[in-house]
């Protein structure tokens, strides 16, 4: 789908109130088809079933030992993919850091030997 | 997605669940009366809580993206400034060393100029000098000479007449050639001649002089153009490539965010499912409404999996490096 066929497909749902509708449709057309706008989405209508469930009495036991556990196992996945992106994002600090240190370094040599050679 | 067979729990089995469910409502409805029901409801749910952690997650995912690029663009703007301020100082120490020479090559030929002048002057005060007192002496001893004739020449007057004369033209034929000879002396330090010096003088130094303008401009003109130098533009490709990685990481880790989200939303589908299959006493249009709306909302949310997104968010797009020096 492409931009205007996702709105298209907001704008015709039968299942989606209209407040959802302007809410969804304004921000695609104010941010566009961005992964983050596709991710909200997506996460906007997970609320939207998990509100159709509780309207219809269906409500999770937070007591309950399987949602523990997926809440447990939710938590402990979005952990570790924070730390491995955290730790990825901290080497190529250092590799920057490291980059501009060793530019710098040559610029300064290169600039020390053209002077020598124009005297 | 389906819901699952109805009607298996359908038995005593069935009724207990139900019971458990309504006990815990009924339970609820306790909590929510009682006196410490307002701490209670401030406490966040599991639901809440995991809502919370699912945009911190993103949040900070997208933060740490953006904020690296930022880093970037900023460390490449210190390289950048740094080999600007290298090229300024390279410059300006150029041209103070163009100017030195120019100075010293404008000196040097003023001071050759001033040499040739005073050497002209000398050679043409010396020349005079010489030229006079030759004169003088060849005058002086023609005049002795004369004289010498005339005292002789009253002893003997033809004898004394013919030396006399013999003497003095010989004095006029020596002066007569020394004043040649100032005259050569003069031509040697003539005005063209002193031309001539202060020209080649002029040369020398102008030559200098260029050559040490042409040199300091030559180099400054080399080291205005680093941003197009192998270094900072081995500088500003590692910063791209380093963009590049963190744009990777950071989708890496949106998808890992967005496949643990997924996961953790069909874990909840089958509990509900579980749940649901116990509601033997549910309305069967109820039942087909809240299914017909579960399934066209989750399957417009598994549509949406798979849309490629148009425009890529700041963070994680293309790291722009401002490559004006």
């Amino acid at each position: 789908m492409n931009k205007q066929q996702v709105i298209d497909h907001i704008q015709n749902h039968e299942e989606l109130s209209d407040a959802f509708k302007q809410t969804w449709i304004a921000r695609i057309n104010q941010d566009g088809l961005t992964q983050d706008v596709l991710d909200d989405l997506r996460n906007a209508l997970e609320d939207e079933i998990d509100r159709a469930y509780e309207d219809a009495g269906v409500v999770i036991d937070e007591n309950d030992p399987e949602y523990k556990a997926a809440y447990q196992k939710m938590v402990a996945d979005l952990d570790t993919i924070q730390d491995d992106f955290e730790k990825g994002m901290n080497a190529l600090q250092v590799e920057a850091t490291d980059t501009m240190k060793a530019t710098v370094k040559q610029m300064e040599d290169d600039s020390a030997q053209a002077i020598r050679d124009s005297i | 997605m389906a819901f699952g067979p109805r009607g298996e729990h359908q038995g005593p089995e069935a009724n207990i669940a139900t019971q458990q469910i309504d006990l815990k409502e009924l339970q609820a409805e306790q909590a929510a009366t009682a006196p410490e029901a307002s701490v209670e409801a401030k406490r966040p749910s599991l639901r809440e809580l995991g809502q919370q952690k699912r945009e911190a997650a993103k949040n900070n995912i997208k933060q740490k993206a953006g904020g690296f690029k930022s880093f970037l663009s900023k460390t490449w703007g210190q390289m950048k400034d740094i080999g600007s301020h290298l090229v300024d100082f390279k410059q300006s120490e150029l041209l103070r060393a163009g100017g030195a020479a120019k100075d010293a090559a404008v000196g040097a030929a003023s001071t050759v100029a001033e040499a040739g002048m005073t050497l002209a002057r000398g050679t043409r005060d010396t020349a005079v000098a010489f030229g006079g007192a030759a004169k003088d002496a060849a005058v002086g001893a023609a005049g002795a000479v004369a004289e010498a004739g005339m005292n002789l020449a009253r002893g003997t007057r033809d004898t004394a007449v013919a030396f006399g004369g013999a003497a003095k033209d010989a004095a006029v034929g020596a002066a007569g050639a020394i004043n040649a000879g100032i005259d050569v002396g003069f031509g040697a330090v003539s005005k063209e001649g002193r031309q001539q010096i202060a020209q080649d003088v002029g040369a020398v130094a102008g030559a200098a002089k260029d050559a040490a303008v042409g040199a300091a401009r030559a180099t400054g003109e080399r080291l205005t153009s680093w941003d197009r130098s192998p270094v900072l533009k081995a500088g500003k490709e590692s910063m791209s490539f380093l963009g590049r990685k963190s744009t990777e990481l950071g989708e890496a880790a949106k998808s890992g965010w967005r496949s643990t989200l997924d996961t953790f939303s069909a874990a909840k589908e089958a509990l509900r499912q579980k749940y649901l299959d116990t509601r033997i006493n549910m309305a069967e249009t109820k039942r087909n409404s809240l299914e017909k709306k579960i399934n066209a909302l989750r399957a417009s949310k598994e549509a949406l999996k798979n849309v490629q997104p148009e425009v890529a968010p700041d963070e994680f797009g293309e790291l722009e490096l401002d490559t004006a020096v």
